[in-house]
Parts: structure tokens; sequence; C-alpha cells
């Protein structure tokens, strides 16, 4: 299987995959950069959720996870707004058609 | 004596002289170079009667003498760019097939992503869906397991065919009037946009874009061969 990093013009990682295109890397590269991601991913929706501050964040993270999380709540409000109407989640709990 | 005699005598000697030149060393004949043109079938170089060779020199390999060689050695039966002896190919693959493979978006700000497919077309096809059925990273007390993106051609914009897709994890879709719609909630939004070597899927970190869900996406393209 061919592993893969895709970076943008200032050389940021914007993806990493398997299959066709990007920057070839080693398998276990790829399996480093997962980790990373979904331990940011994780650390974002935490920080979004109230569940830990941003000193709870690796320092060298900080910048990145916080830049994140505010843009989550500019597209998408607080945490404490729902993303759906309340008809959408009674539905959802009444086992409604997904 | 009789002349006859004479003349058995002196060809005698000069048979006996003929076996003394035939027998010296090789090195003693005089020297011979010789051309060879390679071919596709094994030669043997011998010198021409008394001589010895003091050299070969065989001919290079060209595209010329392997196209003489061999009809098939044309440019139209090499891989396009590929140099072989000096004749670079022109042949081009046709373009269709499938690809598939997974990608992970790292940052969820990002505003798109470009799925490099490779099949050197217009995809006729795309399935993207999340590669895993639990999205653990997220806290959220609504599954979204499995994901699927359903989209319809709007317009092409910039050699890209642009599409409207909905995001499929709670709303009924209906397709009315040639639009994709939502029983519940917002319609369409994003476009997803496909080329003839990639896939732009919106990433914005909102429910229709990768972002939200940086755990691996399975993706395929299908393109139908061209002849």
């Amino acid at each position: 299987m061919r592993y893969y990093a895709q970076y943008n013009e200032n050389n940021v990682l914007i993806a990493i995959g398997t299959g066709y295109g990007g920057t070839e890397i080693t398998e276990a590269e790829y399996n480093t950069l997962l980790s990373e991601i979904l331990e940011k991913a994780a650390l974002v929706n935490k920080l979004y959720s109230g569940e830990i501050t941003i000193d709870d964040v690796p320092t060298e993270w900080q910048e990145e996870i916080q830049r994140r999380v505010d843009e989550r709540i500019a597209e998408q409000g607080t945490a404490e707004d729902p993303e759906i109407s309340s008809e959408e989640a009674l539905n959802i709990i009444l086992g409604g058609e997904a | 004596m009789s002349y006859n005699t004479d003349l058995q005598s002196n060809n005698t000697d000069l048979q006996s002289i003929l076996d003394l030149i035939q027998a010296l060393p090789e090195g003693a004949k005089p020297g011979q170079t010789k051309i060879v043109t390679p071919s596709l079938s094994e030669q043997t170089i011998a010198p021409d009667s008394g001589k010895s060779l003091s050299s070969v020199q065989v001919s290079a390999i060209t595209k010329e003498l392997l196209a003489n060689l061999d009809s098939d050695f044309i440019a139209d039966n090499i891989a396009k760019d590929i140099d072989l002896f000096g004749l670079v190919g022109t042949l081009e693959a046709s373009a269709g097939g499938f690809a598939y493979g997974t990608i992970t978006p790292a940052d969820t700000t990002v505003a798109q992503i470009e799925i490099e497919h490779g099949l050197g077309a217009i995809p006729d096809f795309i399935a993207i869906c999340a590669a895993n059925d639990k999205n653990s990273v997220y806290t959220r007390s609504t599954p979204y397991g499995q994901s699927f993106i359903y989209a319809k051609y709007v317009s092409t914009n910039n050699g890209y065919r642009r599409y409207a897709a909905k995001h499929q994890y709670t709303s009924s879709l209906k397709y009315d009037e040639g639009n994709i719609s939502s029983t519940i909630g917002s319609g369409l939004a994003y476009y997803l946009a496909l080329s003839d070597t990639s896939i732009i899927w919106p990433n914005r970190n909102t429910s229709y874009g990768f972002g939200k869900y940086p755990a691996p996406f399975l993706w395929i393209a299908i393109k139908e061969i061209s002849a």
C-alpha cells in the first residue's frame, strides 16, 4: 500500500492518505501523522465542548488548537448552541428516518 | 635430369614452404579488422583465409538499427515520455478504470481537500464515506457513523464539474425538480468538484465537509475505460 502526505504551498500538512497522490511517505510516518491528527482533533473537540482548557493542550499545539476551536465557534456557534434543531433531535431519539 | 623431375622437385619444395607458412602462428599472418552490425541471430566472426583478426568493431545499437531489425520498434508502441535507445515513446494510457484510497484531513480549517485520483479523466462515479463506524474523537451524543455524500451536478466552472452536495447524516433526502434537499434542516450547501486529475471536496469544519470528521475517509472513483 502506498502512503502519502499532502502539503499546501506553505508546506503545511493538509492531509494524509493511502493510494495515489501527494508525497509518498512510509507506513510508519503515516501512522505517526495519523496519531497526531486524531489527537489534535480530540483536543479541538474537548476544548470546544469545555471539557478541557487551553492549558491542558501541549504548548506547541496551543496556537493551532485554539485557532481551530475559534473557527469552529465562528461557523457553528458555541457548544451550547445546538447544531440541529430540536425537531431533528427528537426525530433521531425516536428512531426516525436518518 | 629431366624437366619433369625438376618441376616435381620444385613443387615439392614449394609445398613444403606453403606448409611451413600455414603452420606459422597467427601473429605472423597479416592482421585484419572486421566491422560487425548486431543482428537478431548469433554471429561468428572469423578472419579471411590467410589473415588473422587484429580487431573486431561492433556497431552501436541505435534506434535506427532497432527499427530496421523490428518493425514494432516505433514511438507509438512505447509508453509516453519513456526513452528506449533514444526513441521517446508517445503511447498514452487509456483514461479510465478505477482508483481508490483513503484520506484524512489534517486541519479542519482548510477550505478544501484535493484528492488526486489519477484516472486521467473526470470520474463517472465517486463515493466517499467515513472509514470508521465509530468516530471516537467526537463527544457529541449523536452518532454520525458511516456517512455518504449525495451530490447533483450543477455546473462546469474553470474545467471543474461542480456538484451541490448534501452530507447525509440525520436528514431525510428527497429529489425534487432536479434539487436534492432535506426534509429537515438546511438544504444544499457547498460544492464538490471533479476534474480529470482530482476530486475537490469542501473541508470546512461544518456538517458538509470532511473537516468535521478527521478520521480516515474511504473514497473510490470510477471512470468507464475509453477504447
